[in-house]
């Protein structure tokens, strides 16, 4: 059973075993190194079916998907919602401008980070605020 | 200079086979209770204020946290097994400042509320009782 990684996820390195992918380092603003999976990492037996299940992972071969029993829909939906999860997004407003590809999440400052649909929402409504001048 | 971070996208994420998992749909999270311990050393010939020195052990944290639940949920299942089989697990907080910072805390004890009610969504309150010092 084989699952890969959709995202990069930080690893707890107190229990690593062979069994697990290796992991890479980034270093955080205080100078602590932090291990993390890389994105396409690739998981094992009950691990990979656990990683797909919260929406970490995608099924890489039949066992794992057949494990798993979600059509792609229901795997995708998964996926976008833990990506929101993993990004602290937990407004609701914030959330449909995720699923919407308005925004990819927050900056350092905190406002939000354009999406492949930033600017036709923006267009959307300004023409929106426009038309509600003209009433 | 001190930065103010903002508590929006701050995300708690649990040890699942190795890798940190967000949990979602929080709305608070808390830290609270690391104090070192001190002991009276008052004495009948002391003075009018009471004395204490240090016992040098410090009480660790306890976090808790609050969000909405969803039965169906990976994350929230796994975290509901602790209680009735407690493993040593790993919890990560992860601030949004610009690099972001973490905190990883070694949970022992587990605790979870849910709570119905006609003015609110189903909810769950987390709680965990850490040990040693974070990381």
């Amino acid at each position: 059973m084989l699952a890969k990684l959709v995202l990069d996820q930080d690893a707890d390195t107190s229990k690593l075993t062979e069994l697990h992918p290796p992991v890479s380092w980034r270093k955080q603003k205080d100078g602590k190194l932090v291990a993390y999976f890389k994105t396409g990492s690739e998981f094992t037996g009950s691990q990979a079916l656990a990683l797909c299940r919260t929406g970490q992972a995608q099924p890489a071969d039949d066992e794992c998907a057949r494990a798993l029993n979600l059509n792609a829909t229901q795997i995708a939906v998964l996926q976008v919602d833990y990506q929101m999860d993993n990004l602290g997004i937990n407004l609701p407003d914030d959330r449909e401008l995720f699923r919407a590809g308005v925004i990819l999440g927050y900056d350092a400052k905190l406002q939000y980070k354009p999406g492949p649909n930033w600017d036709a929402y923006q267009a959307a409504k300004t023409a929106n605020e426009n038309d509600e001048d003209d009433i | 200079m001190a930065v103010k971070i903002k508590s929006k996208g701050t995300v708690l994420a649990m040890e699942i086979s190795s890798v940190y998992t967000a949990i979602p749909q929080l709305k608070s999270i808390s830290l609270s209770g690391e104090k070192s311990e001190t002991f009276d050393t008052t004495t009948l010939d002391g003075i009018a204020c009471k004395t204490k020195a240090p016992t040098g052990y410090v009480d660790p944290h306890s976090i808790s946290a609050d969000g909405f639940y969803d039965p169906d949920d990976t994350v929230m299942q796994a975290f509901l097994a602790l209680i009735l089989a407690p493993v040593v697990t790993n919890f990560k907080v992860t601030y949004t400042d610009s690099t972001p910072t973490s905190k990883i805390y070694i949970g022992a004890g587990f605790g979870a509320d849910i709570s119905v009610a006609m003015a609110d969504g189903v909810g769950i309150s987390y709680s965990i009782e850490c040990s040693g010092a974070p990381s």
